[in-house]
């Protein structure tokens, strides 16, 4: 653990973090305002329910998503037009210590999606909201999944085409689920489960592949 | 000749461009200047010695016993630094010591600190330190040197370091290399490139020239100057003396050029001047040479 925490020091400065901290503020901010705004009363509710009903779902998603910002940056640095390649690259077992700060980073990205996903959970006691935390974690897990079996992989075009389904998909969800609210009805707990189980089946594979390649690939040049 | 580095057959191969297989020696306790044009291949050959990027074929041996980069305890004794973008874009002098210091075991903070102070740039302990993507091309070397001067190393390897800087802190860098081969008491070593030889002339002790992936000249600087001749003529005795010249600059009145000493007898009987080249009229001539050969 201790190890895995210098690593990722050594791969991330002050300055990684920094920026997620300030990201998950920036959102917990918009969030805020946004409920704040919608308790405003004014004469014609359906707009700000309509508003909340369809922006919070897709918003929210986002949140639990910050860790992969995390594990990107890592990622980055295996691919030479990244400022810091070199300088990575030169540093005494540095495959070894870029291994660990994928692992750190996975772990990082856990605990803010766990984070997130409690924020979402707590809000969706207090507030009517349409999309299930679990979804939420699913899609989360999915992505972090996704982006540990791309994240050596260089050309740009491929990564984003492999995380495009992702947001597609959490759109849809955000969408159907709104939907279904609207009609008073909430995704089956057997297709939110499923959907859990294979977000983690495919995080964990994820995982593991990334760990058990991520030094031949470091290596590669 | 007591090495620091010796390479064999060391190999680089690219879909449209491939370095070697280079034989080559870099000497324990000098200054050795990698010289070349934009394109000869002397990134690839300082990212291939410092492990940044794998050879394709060949070997190194570093301090004359190991032959693995990947071992830590060579890349503890050698220190690197990239023409441009070592350090992450968003990275100031904070996160560069605190992620220099946890990966170095040599690291020492207070010179590092002192180190900026002489350099004139931010250090970790700045208030509001400026990223790295804030400040200029020459304010990120100055600091990527101060980064690596703070460790304990036994071989510098410069990418370009005197590319970005101002004439007073080229000056200055020349001083610190010279400094720092002193206090090595003939043990330490430094490999620097550069394409513009003329501003870090006074550093290099010994220089390889490169042209296209490929080793055309190298040796001891003195060595050199006395194996060339700088020739100088009027015009019309050009076409005499030319067979005798590798390269050459020629207009309507006089031409120069550079020429093996040996022959400088033999020019002399045609009338044409010679003299001991700078290493910039050496690496200009070899440069040409290697051109027109090619």
């Amino acid at each position: 653990m201790k190890d895995m925490l210098r690593s990722f020091r050594i791969f991330t400065g002050n300055y990684t973090l920094k920026t997620v901290f300030q990201m998950l503020l920036a959102f917990v901010a918009v969030f805020a305002a946004i409920t704040l705004l919608s308790l405003i009363p004014v004469e014609d509710e359906s707009f700000a329910e309509g508003f909340l009903t369809a922006f919070l779902p897709a918003f929210s998603l986002f949140l639990p998503l910050c860790g992969v910002f995390l594990l990107n940056a890592i990622y980055s640095y295996n691919n030479p037009i990244t400022p810091g390649f070199k300088y990575f690259h030169s540093l005494p077992d540095s495959d070894t210590a870029y291994a660990q700060a994928i692992a750190a980073a996975n772990l990082f990205t856990l605990i803010i999606m766990v984070l997130g996903v409690t924020g979402h959970y707590i809000y969706s006691v207090f507030a009517p909201f349409p999309l299930s935390p679990m979804i939420s974690a699913a899609l989360a897990l999915l992505t972090t999944g996704i982006t540990n079996f791309i994240g050596n992989v260089k050309n740009q075009w491929v990564r984003i085409f492999s995380v495009m389904p992702i947001f597609c998909l959490a759109g849809f969800a955000s969408g159907f689920s709104s939907a279904m609210l609207e009609d008073g009805e909430r995704i089956p707990d057997t297709v939110i489960w499923i959907s859990l189980g294979v977000a983690i089946a495919v995080y964990v594979a994820g995982l593991v592949y990334a760990l058990a390649t991520c030094k031949k690939k470091w290596r590669r040049e | 000749m007591d090495s620091i580095l010796t390479a064999k057959g060391l190999t680089k191969k690219y879909s449209k461009f491939t370095l070697g297989g280079l034989d080559f020696e870099i000497p324990r306790g000098f200054a050795t200047a990698l010289i070349g044009a934009n394109g000869a291949g002397k990134t690839t050959l300082i990212d291939t010695l410092c492990g940044v990027i794998r050879a394709t074929s060949g070997e190194v041996t570093y301090f004359g016993e190991d032959t693995d980069i990947e071992e830590a305890a060579i890349r503890e004794k050698i220190g690197y630094c990239a023409s441009s973008s070592f350090f992450p874009q968003g990275w100031t002098a904070k996160d560069i010591a605190m992620s220099m210091e946890l990966a170095f075991d040599s690291f020492n903070r207070e010179k590092f600190r002192t180190l900026c102070e002489q350099l004139d740039v931010d250090s970790d302990i700045t208030k509001k330190p400026k990223p790295m993507y804030k400040q200029s091309d020459g304010n990120r070397m100055r600091l990527s040197l101060a980064a690596v001067f703070a460790r304990e190393t036994d071989l510098l390897i410069l990418d370009e370091p005197g590319s970005s800087l101002d004439p007073l802190m080229r000056d200055r860098l020349c001083d610190r290399l010279r400094e720092y081969l002193d206090d090595g008491n003939g043990e330490k070593s430094i490999v620097f490139s550069t394409h513009n030889i003329a501003d870090m002339e006074n550093a290099a002790d010994y220089a390889i020239f490169m042209d296209k992936g490929r080793i055309i000249e190298s040796g001891f600087v003195e060595d050199l100057k006395d194996k060339y001749i700088i020739a100088r003529g009027e015009a019309a005795d050009y076409d005499k003396a030319k067979h005798l010249l590798m390269s050459h600059s020629k207009n309507r009145t006089v031409f120069d050029g550079l020429a093996l000493a040996e022959n400088a007898e033999e020019l002399a009987r045609l009338g044409v001047d010679s003299e001991a080249p700078t290493l910039q009229q050496l690496s200009i001539g070899l440069l040409k040479y290697a051109e027109e050969t090619r």
